[in-house]
Parts: structure tokens; C-alpha cells; sequence
């Protein structure tokens, strides 16, 4: 079994994954967080990247159908 | 994995190179040594080839690291290797650093180690000091670092959110103010806005620059008339000056007609030369007789006379200067003045249609000066007038553009930071979230890690203590500081008090033990060694049969069990298999000494001994044989005796001899007393009975030849030598024979367990011995 900041360090993650705060295929941030080394910035990068993603738009969708 | 053989080589204690056997199918290996004999040195040495620790010397106060290796070897010599299934491990002292190079870097065995100092400081010492006791296991100070991180990064969105809103705020009311002044036009503010700020404003700009130059153009000439008027003013003065010094120099002349300015040279001289004289009666020149003080004054009133005259010759070549000098000043100013001018007119000339009061200015304007010069003067109140209209003009074009690109600017801003708003909005909720998500699942997972633990150290801790009014652990962080472990246990009636004070020693010994392999186990996996190093001290018997139970219980979450002991019933309990000594692989280390180093045997059961000297004739020794008979029927018939509640004679320290012990076993346990035999079905587990044995005759057996026991075994004495060899070797075999009936093939245990109510079995199934009680 890992370390306790590794399992916790996977379950924040997940929840996080789960909640769509992040993205699912970031693997590295569990790792940071696990041994201490997440940063603001690595926080802000990852946030950022689900907000800043472009969202599926409705008008594409109806474009579809 | 498995652990095959650990070679420790100019490490501490190890100044022989010494090889540890591990047999791979036991996963506990007890290390029996009396103190001083090397149980820590092989340790250590795991610790320090699987850990960035240095086992019992972090124990130390302060360490020199140069007696890591051994003493009387060189540095570099160090050398520790585990071989496994998994394959070696290897670590060396580095010459310089004095620290250990592992080989390979990583990988190593997870190892988890337990010594007596830190079970007093899990127990004894403060909530904070115990968090760094364990904090191996319990410390998620990484994952704070990261929420820290986050945390920080909430503030500064929030920070930034507040200076947006500021902005946009700010922006608003500005473009509001305007937008309202302009009589709140085109239906929204934003819509208006956005209007003003695409239009051209280009040409009211070309305008405004041409009026900015007129005005400019005008206040030069304004500026350049009143320098005119100061060197006006200046060269009137200086003209008056220089007329008046004229006047005086013309008056002194009419005064002094006769008189040149060689003269006065002359005068001068003659003075000097009468001055000097000492007695004069005649005049050099005319030689007529003169009176000395008469002719010097007379000489001293024509020089006075004459010199007044040359002042005034000199002032007037001044004021002259001067004048000229300003007239000169005036005139560059004056030729300035005509230059504004001319371009003036020229600049001002396509208004003359719109304001012909200024043609007689843009007409008459030429090129020469002073012509010039009057012109303007003449025209002046019309070219004021004009000025007045241009400049209002110029300070309303300035206004209407400066507000334009006010409103620009405003409207840039508020499109800007609305778009950087809607970003710090989200980028706030989403840290809000994340930081809600990752503290409550900190918070949780360690509350339930927590409890988890405290329900596995209760369940320990019930196996070693049972109904014995203990328990009720509770681990838990104090809320007001991150790192600060509490207990809480109950004893008897009292829920929830801190174990330390009321606990005894040893009670409070086997909660840390109890405690730490809670963790171990919890953060073990295929890999963990854990390493038990003499962490029992002194524990009666009963509790000492259910830490070796427990510690049985829990070996197969572990790769493997070191246990490291100096205290002797533990040892004894194997030995004479009142444990599963068949579960354990027995070393002990014998006599340490700086020629020899750590010297390691295997350690044997009684029994193999007893059997050794039966089976080997040269190992045959009849007073041996008696005695490691008497020994090992006495621990059996004691267990047997205790297990059935057997009546025996009261002595103060339990001290039963053989006799005793074989007299209490009465007529009527006698009749029940046997044990049957089982073998495994297909599953692994006893079931069909292969053997019963009737005990009764192997205990008259062993009656009638009990006096061989102390005739032989214990004293000196004449009857004893009359005790035939093939008596002993008849003792001997009896005990064979009955321990085996008894003692547990696969685990090496005596039938301690009562599963069934109606008789007493291994901890395997292999045996079962009747009655459960004496009839």
C-alpha cells in the first residue's frame, strides 16, 4: 500500500476529477500532491484549463442535429 | 517477497562478516541474544539499507557517523545485503559523505520498525511529540502544502475579483456621469459608449491643433511686446543717463578750456619732484624764487580740477555703451516681434473673410519692423478680440476630445474587465470548490483513517487484554493544531480518560505496541518487513501467550516478522512449545567480542534436543537425557494441569515439581484423558481423525519411570547409578512419545484454544485433546 498522502493525495484528486474541476488525464498532480510540491501555479494551470476549455456549445449541438 | 539471507560486513556491531539465513517458509525470525550481543547491529543494518534512518542510533542525542562501520575496519568496507525472491539489495558507507549508497536506488523491502524508546515516546510524551512519533505513518503535512498552495490562490482570485469589481465599478460611474450630462441618449449607457468610441474624432483633432497653434502663435507676440516694453522702458533710462553725464562732462570742460590731459601728467610729475625736494626756494624751470607749501597747493588744486574732468569723460563712454548696448537688445526683440507677426498674419489671414476688423493687420503687414510694429499696435484690440473667439473655441474642442477619450477609456476598461471578471468569477468558484473538496476530504480521510486504526489497535489491544476493563481506544488530532495527537481509552467505569494516567507500565507498553502495528499494518503491503526490536521488556505469562498470539495473527499482513528479544520467557515459550515454535525461525545469538563479532546459531526446540541425544548415540547422555526429560514433561503437565484446572498442593511461587504435577492429574481425567489426531481434507483444513490415543497408559508410563528423573537427571547419588541405560533412553522416549501426542505437527503449539465447549485444540485443527475440564 502507499503512503498516506499518496491515498489521500488520490482521493482529493478523484474528487476533484468527479466534481469537473479538473481534468480527468492529469495524472502528475496527484503525484505533486502527494509529495508536497503543488504549487499556486500548478493549482491555477489546472483550474484554468477546465475554465478556459471551450465549452460544447448548444449551437454546435443543434448544428448536429 | 521473501527474505533469504541478510549479510552484514564492518557494520557496528558486525566485526566479523556475518550471514543471517532466513528460512523463508517461517515469516516470523526471532533473534534471541542477551544484551550486548548484537540484536541491534542486524537491525540497524536493515533499517539502514531499507530506510534513509539509522535505526537505534536516532535514538542518540548527538551520532558520529564514523562508528557506523565497525570498529578496527576501514571506511569503505561497510557492506550490508539482503537477498530476497525479489532479488538484493545492497547498501555501502560512502567514504566522504559517511552516507549509505543503496544498490539499486530504490525499490528496497518497505520496512517498518518498532524499538522500546519509541513506544515510551508514543505513550509518554506530549500530543505534539507523539504526532512525530508516528509521523511516519501519520503525516499528510505534503498534502497541507498543497491545500496551503490552493488557499493562497483563493485569496489572490478574490483579491483580484475585488480590484475588477473596483474597476468596473469605478468605469461606470465615470461613463454614467457623462452619459447622463449628455442627456442619457441612444436608450443604454453602454450602447452610447460604444458609439462615442467608434467615432472618428480625427478632424476635431487637425482643428483643435490649428487653433492650439494661433493661441500659441498669439501669446508669443504678447510675450514678445512685453519684453519690448522692458527693453523700452530700460533704453529710455539708460538714453537719460547718458544725456546727463553728457551735460557734466560739458560743464567741467567750459571750467577747465586751458587745460589737455598732458598737462595734468605733467602737473602730477612737478608735484612729486617739489614734494621730494627737502628745501626748494627756486623753480627748476624759471628759476624764480617760490615758496615750497604754496606751489605744491596750487599744483593739488589743478590736478583735482583736471581729474573730475577725465571721470566724466569716462562715465559718459559707459552710459554710452550701455545705451547702445540696449538700443541693440531692443531692436533684436523688435525684428522678433516682426517675425511673430508676419507669421501670424499668414496664419490668421483665412479668417479675414469672417472677421474683416483684421484686415487692415493681414493687409498692411510687410516686412519691415517698425512699420510693422505699428500696424499691430494699431490693430490690436481686433486681433485681441479675435484671440478671445480662437481660444474659447480651442478649450471647447480640447474639452469635447479629452472626454472622448475619457469615454473611450472608460468603455475600453469596462469591456476589458468584464471579461476578466466573468474569468475571476469562475476561476473564483472553482477554487472555492476545489479547496471545500480538498479539505473535507483531508479532514475525513484522516478522521476515518484515524478510526480505523483506533478500532484495529482496540481489537489488538482486547486479544492481549481481555475483559480486563481496558480499551475503548481512541486516536484522534487535537482540533486546534495539526499536529497533535490525542488518546483516550476507558478503564473499567471511566470512559474516555487519558491512558497514561491510570494505565500500568506495562499496560501502557502494550498499547504502543498495540498502536504501532495498527499502523504498520495499515501501510503495509507485499513488501513490508516489520522489526520488532526488543520491544518487550517484562510481561507475565498469561500476557505474554497473547502478544505471541497476536503477533501470529498478524504475520501474514506482513512480507515478514524480526522480532528481536533479550527477554528469556519469550524465547523459553518456543522452546518448549508453549508457542507455535514451528511458525518461528529461532536464531540466537551467542557471546559478542571484537575477534569473533556477532556470532549467530540456530536456535532448537526441548524437544529436538531430547530427541537429538535419543537418535544420535553419540550424543547420548543419560543424565541429560533425564533432565531435558523432567523439564519438558514438567511444561507439559503444567499446561495440561492449568488448561484442566487440575488440583495440586498450594505452593507460594507455582513451582511444581514432576510428581506433583503428574499426581494432580486425578482417576477421573485419566479415564477421559486422550487426543485424537486429525489430517487435512482438500481444503486445507483438519477434519477426518486419523488417530486416537488413550492417555492414561503413556501417563503410567511415565509414573513409573519419574524417579529416573531425579536419580539420573538431578543429583548425585548412588542409586542413581544403578539406573539402567535403557531406562533413561525409556524416560526419554515416553516423553517423546507424550509430547508428540500433544504438540501441534504444522505449528509447533500445544492444544491452548477452546473453539469446540467440549475440548481443547490447536490453533490449527490438528489436535484434539479431552476432556475441557476435569471431570
Amino acid at each position: 500500500m502507499s503512503n498516506i498522502n499518496e491515498i489521500l493525495a488520490k482521493q482529493i484528486v478523484d474528487k476533484l476529477k468527479e466534481e469537473k474541476l479538473i481534468n480527468a488525464t492529469d495524472k502528475q498532480l496527484v503525484t505533486k500532491l502527494a509529495n508536497g510540491s503543488m504549487k499556486e501555479v500548478d493549482w491555477k494551470i489546472a483550474l484554468e484549463e477546465i475554465i478556459n476549455k471551450p465549452k460544447e456549445t448548444t449551437e454546435s449541438k443543434n448544428e448536429a442535429e | 517477497m521473501k527474505l533469504n539471507s541478510l549479510y552484514i560486513k564492518s557494520f557496528r556491531g558486525a566485526t566479523k562478516p556475518v550471514t543471517i539465513e532466513f528460512d523463508n517458509n517461517k515469516k516470523i525470525t526471532m533473534l534471541f541474544a542477551e544484551n550486548g550481543n548484537g540484536k541491534s547491529t542486524i537491525a540497524d543494518a536493515l533499517i539502514c539499507l531499507c530506510t534513509d534512518k539509522m535505526g537505534s542510533l536516532d535514538d542518540k542525542s548527538s551520532i558520529d557517523k564514523s562508528f557506523l562501520k565497525s570498529l578496527g575496519t576501514g571506511t569503505g568496507e561497510t557492506k550490508i545485503i539482503l537477498n530476497t525472491d525479489a532479488g538484493a539489495f545492497t547498501t555501502s558507507i560512502s567514504g566522504t559523505a559517511k552516507a549509505f549508497v543503496k544498490t539499486p536506488a530504490t525499490g528496497q523491502p518497505s520496512l517498518k520498525f518498532l524499538r522500546r524508546s519509541q513506544i515510551i515516546n508514543l505513550i509518554n510524551s506530549q500530543a505534539s511529540d507523539r504526532y512525530t512519533a508516528l509521523k511516519d505513518y501519520l503525516d499528510v503535512s505534503n498534502i497541507y502544502t498543497g491545500e496551503e498552495a490552493l488557499r493562497k490562490v483563493f485569496r489572490e482570485v478574490e483579491k483580484d475579483l475585488g480590484n475588477s469589481i473596483s474597476v468596473l465599478q469605478s468605469a461606470n460611474e465615470t461613463l454614467e456621469k457623462f452619459w447622463k450630462a449628455e442627456g442619457s441618449p441612444d436608450g443604454a449607457m453602454l450602447v452610447w459608449a460604444k458609439i462615442q468610441t467608434e467615432k472618428d474624432l480625427s478632424k476635431e483633432a487637425s482643428i483643435y491643433k490649428v487653433l492650439a497653434e494661433l493661441v500659441t502663435q498669439w501669446q508669443a507676440i504678447g510675450n514678445k511686446q512685453r519684453e519690448i516694453n522692458q527693453f523700452q522702458t530700460a533704453a529710455s533710462a539708460s538714453r537719460k543717463n547718458m544725456e546727463g553725464v553728457a551735460l557734466i562732462l560739458k560743464n567741467l570742460e567750459v571750467a577747465n578750456k586751458k587745460n589737455k590731459p598732458a598737462l595734468l601728467n605733467l602737473l602730477q610729475e612737478a608735484k612729486n619732484y617739489i614734494s621730494a625736494e627737502p628745501v626748494i626756494d627756486k623753480c627748476p624751470v624759471c628759476e624764480n624764487g617760490i615758496v615750497k607749501t604754496t606751489v605744491v597747493n596750487s599744483l593739488d588744486a589743478q590736478i583735482k580740477s583736471m581729474a573730475a574732468l577725465q571721470k566724466a569723460s569716462k562715465d559718459l563712454e559707459t552710459a554710452t555703451k550701455t545705451h547702445d548696448k540696449n538700443i541693440a537688445i531692443l531692436n533684436t526683440a523688435i525684428a522678433g516681434m516682426n517675425t511673430l507677426l508676419i507669421k501670424y498674419k499668414t496664419s490668421i489671414s483665412q479668417y479675414v473673410d469672417k472677421v474683416p476688423d483684421i484686415a487692415p493687420f493681414v493687409n498692411g503687414i510687410k516686412t519691415e519692423a517698425n512699420a510693422n510694429y505699428k500696424i499691430y499696435v494699431a490693430s490690436y484690440k481686433e486681433l485681441q478680440a479675435l484671440f478671445v473667439r480662437i481660444e474659447k473655441s480651442a478649450v471647447d474642442k480640447k474639452t469635447s476630445i479629452d472626454q472622448h477619450a475619457l469615454i473611450k477609456l472608460q468603455y475600453n476598461s469596462i469591456t476589458q474587465h468584464s471579461e476578466k471578471f466573468e474569468k475571476l468569477a469562475a476561476l473564483k468558484t472553482a477554487t472555492t470548490k476545489a479547496l471545500g473538496i480538498v479539505e473535507t476530504t483531508r479532514k475525513v480521510f484522516y478522521d476515518n483513517e484515524l478510526l480505523s486504526i483506533s478500532a484495529e489497535v482496540e481489537q489488538m489491544y482486547q486479544k492481549i487484554h481481555p475483559a480486563e476493563g481496558l480499551g475503548g481506544i481512541k486516536l484522534f488530532l487535537n482540533p486546534n493544531f495539526k499536529t497533535s495527537l490525542e488518546i483516550q481509552a476507558n478503564f473499567h467505569s471511566e470512559q474516555g480518560i487519558t491512558p497514561q494516567s491510570v494505565y500500568s507500565e506495562s499496560h501502557l507498553d502494550t498499547l504502543g505496541i498495540c498502536i504501532f502495528l495498527a499502523l504498520a499494518k495499515k501501510y503495509s503491503d507485499s513488501t513490508t518487513v516489520l522489526i520488532l526490536d526488543d520491544v518487550v521488556m517484562s510481561v507475565d505469562e498469561n500476557h505474554l501467550d497473547r502478544f505471541i498470539a497476536l503477533l501470529h495473527d498478524e504475520a501474514d499482513n506482513f512480507a515478514h516478522i524480526i522480532v528481536t528479544t533479550h527477554y528469556r520467557p519469550w524465547k523459553d515459550r518456543y522452546k518448549n512449545n508453549r508457542a507455535p515454535a514451528s511458525s518461528v525461525h529461532f536464531l540466537e545469538l551467542r557471546t559478542w567480542s571484537t575477534q569473533n563479532g556477532i556470532r549467530v546459531f540456530n536456535g532448537r526446540i526441548a524437544l529436538d534436543e531430547l530427541r537429538q541425544m535419543l537418535t544420535d548415540e553419540s550424543s547420548f547422555h543419560r543424565e541429560n537425557i533425564a533432565a531435558a526429560s523432567g523439564r519438558i514433561l514438567e511444561n507439559l503437565l503444567d499446561f495440561v494441569t492449568l488448561k484442566f484446572g487440575c488440583k495440586v498442593a498450594r505452593k507460594p511461587k507455582s513451582d511444581y515439581q514432576l510428581s506433583e504435577l503428574l499426581d494432580g492429574l486425578s482417576k477421573d481425567l485419566l479415564k477421559n484423558f486422550k487426543v485424537e489426531h486429525l489430517e487435512k481434507d482438500v481444503a486445507g483444513k483438519y477434519t477426518s481423525v486419523t488417530k486416537q490415543v488413550d492417555l492414561k497408559p503413556v501417563i503410567d508410563k511415565l509414573k513409573a519411570l519419574k524417579a529416573v528423573r531425579n536419580q539420573v537427571g538431578a543429583h548425585f547419588n548412588f542409586d542413581g547409578s544403578l539406573v539402567s541405560d535403557g531406562d533413561v533412553e525409556d524416560f526419554g522416549n515416553a516423553t517423546v512419545e507424550f509430547a508428540e501426542l500433544l504438540i501441534c505437527p504444522e505449528c509447533g503449539a500445544l492444544p491452548d484454544r477452546n473453539k469446540s465447549g467440549s475440548y481443547w485444540e490447536t490453533k490449527t485443527g490438528s489436535i484434539k485433546l479431552f476432556p475441557l475440564m476435569e471431570p
